[in-house]
């Protein structure tokens, strides 16, 4: 429509014009000022605008979280596979090892109940163990301190174990344990070769991929030997009574006050079960059926005669059921007979009791796993602890083999590879 | 507020005079109008909103001024509600058409092309569809065409 027809428009309405519209407008305005308007209603507005959105916001994420609209269906299903170790064996493998698979069941939420699965890496070589002095032996133990997570599956790490003819060799395989939860079951074991031989000659190399060697878990510690028990202790020439221990002066050894002190020091790679287990002669359960307080050159030693309940690593000589003695640095003495560099004002009969760095947490009748060596400083028959410290003897607490000297280091299972016999 | 007052005076005044048909009464329901929409808690609204809360202010007191007695003496000033034709000097042909419209079609075409209110208010006003509010303006239009520029 042009402008002329809005005019003519306009025009047809006959419409008067209003005779009080500017004296109205100034009335208005008056009142337009005293009725301000009010900010509450854009305020209430506003807010309740931002409320909604956040509303929506929380809404919105909360949605997307808990995923309503999809997968409804979306389970955590949970497999439990066990694996017989002995299936796994090849026919022509089978090695004449008294060996057993223990799979505890029994709690599934502690600690103690790992599945304890280990493929292990072993050798082929056939070794005697009765003819050779230090036989050949793959020494597993789980450490506690490498963690697995509880999430992976299952791996083995194939690990290469060096033997010869020859040439005797240790090969201390750190394991990790696997502890499973009720809700997530899972077994991994992780290999980690420590050491190999050094003769090159006639050396045979097997890796876990090629053969599965049987594993020997170690049963429960409170097994009693039904077998005759054979005698090997030795007899000290000086024993010493510790009934007056009431008079007894302590006397700490200056060269080795404290077994801690052997850690970070005398370790080769800073883990100290490989390093132990490398250096050990002998690893056993066993328990502690006497404690004789000795001397050996005016220096004081404590004699712990012990009766090998089961022998996971063995020189030949020591097998279940043997009572043999485990000599320890420090013990009771006699002021007369304490050969020192300190001017010691004491009567010569008076009983003097020196530590050697030998915690003394030790108690008869208990089991305990050692890690023993031979030594020159001893009588023959008898066994040292490797370090020359009780840090490695392990008293099982619970499902861990925590070491008496030190509870940091400890292990919660132990398992030995033992080669074909 | 974004009402202009002296602007929307004149044209509420038009739409109710265009229901009244008296010039006084008119320019009372028009103050009353606007004395009432600055008492409306939300006057501050948009210019449409504000638009349509006068219309419809106008557009009741409009309704209840007819709901009241009729005067007993009537002002010689004002035209009767059945003389338009007599006021009418020139453009007869268009106001004949006009007069020919009923009363809604009247107040729509004087909404929106001498109020120039927007549809959406009207529509609103109205309570029909924007799209029937074309429809009939539309249907208006052709009416009216034939008497533009017949004076």
């Amino acid at each position: 429509m042009t402008n002329k027809e809005l005019e003519e428009l306009k025009n047809a309405f006959d419409i008067p014009e209003p005779q009080h519209k500017n004296e109205f407008a100034e009335v208005y305005l008056e009142q337009l000022k005293k009725n301000k308007p009010s900010l509450f209603p854009q305020i209430f507005r506003f807010c309740s605008a931002a409320a909604l959105c956040v509303l929506a916001l929380g809404i919105f994420s909360r949605f997307r979280d808990t995923d309503y609209l999809h997968d409804h269906h979306s389970e955590i299903i949970i497999t439990d596979t066990v694996t017989s170790v002995a299936d796994t064996f090849p026919a022509d493998t089978a090695l004449p090892i008294t060996s057993s698979l223990k799979t505890d069941n029994t709690s599934p939420s502690a600690a103690s109940s790992a599945h304890s699965t280990v493929y292990s890496a072993s050798t082929v070589s056939a070794v005697s163990s009765s003819s050779v002095k230090n036989s050949t032996a793959n020494f597993t133990t789980a450490a506690v301190r490498s963690s697995v997570s509880a999430a992976s599956p299952a791996s083995s790490d194939a690990s290469a174990v060096y033997t010869t003819a020859n040439v005797s060799t240790k090969t201390a395989l750190v394991t990790s344990s696997v502890s499973v939860s009720a809700s997530s079951r899972m077994t991994t074991s992780k290999i980690t070769a420590v050491s190999s031989s050094t003769a090159a000659s006639s050396s045979v190399q097997t890796t876990a991929d090629n053969n599965v060697q049987p594993v020997v878990t170690i049963p429960s510690s409170s097994s009693v030997p039904t077998e005759k028990t054979v005698s090997i202790a030795v007899t000290p020439s000086i024993v010493y009574s510790a009934d007056d221990i009431c008079g007894a002066d302590v006397i700490d050894n200056p060269s080795r006050d404290k077994a801690t002190q052997i850690q970070g020091n005398d370790f080769n790679n800073g883990d100290p079960l490989s390093d132990m287990a490398q250096q050990a002669d002998v690893i056993l359960i066993g328990r502690l059926s006497d404690i004789i307080y000795t001397s050996i050159s005016g220096n004081p030693f404590t004699q712990e005669n012990i009766l090998a309940e089961n022998v996971l690593l063995s020189d030949g000589i020591i097998k279940n059921n043997v009572l043999f003695s485990l000599y320890l640095p420090g013990g009771y003495i006699k002021a007369e007979d304490l050969i020192t560099s300190d001017d010691l004002d004491l009567p010569p009969d008076s009983l003097i009791y020196q530590s050697g760095g030998i915690s003394g947490n030790q108690k008869l009748d208990s089991s305990y796993l050692f890690m023993l060596k031979k030594s020159d400083d001893i009588p023959e028959n008898a066994y040292a602890p490797v370090m020359n410290s009780d840090i490695s003897i392990f008293a099982l607490n619970g499902s861990n083999y925590v070491s008496v000297a030190d509870p940091m280091i400890f292990f919660s299972d132990v398992s030995i590879i033992l080669p074909d016999q | 507020m974004d009402i202009d007052v002296t602007e929307h005076y004149d044209k509420i005044y038009r739409y109710c005079f265009l229901r009244v048909r008296e010039r006084e009464t008119a320019e009372d329901i028009t103050q009353e109008t606007f004395l009432r929409f600055i008492q409306q808690p939300s006057y501050h609204y948009s210019t449409d909103k504000a638009l349509r809360i006068l219309y419809t202010i106008a557009k009741n007191l409009c309704t209840d001024h007819f709901r009241k007695p009729p005067p007993q003496a009537l002002d010689d000033n004002i035209p009767a509600n059945d003389n338009i034709e007599d006021n009418v000097i020139d453009n007869l042909t268009l106001r004949q058409a006009l007069f020919e419209l009923s009363d809604e079609d009247r107040e729509i075409v004087l909404l929106r092309y001498i109020n120039d209110v927007p549809v959406g208010v009207i529509s609103s006003i109205y309570g029909i569809s924007r799209f029937a509010l074309n429809r009939r303006l539309k249907r208006i239009l052709t009416q009216l065409k034939s008497s533009f520029g017949k004076e």
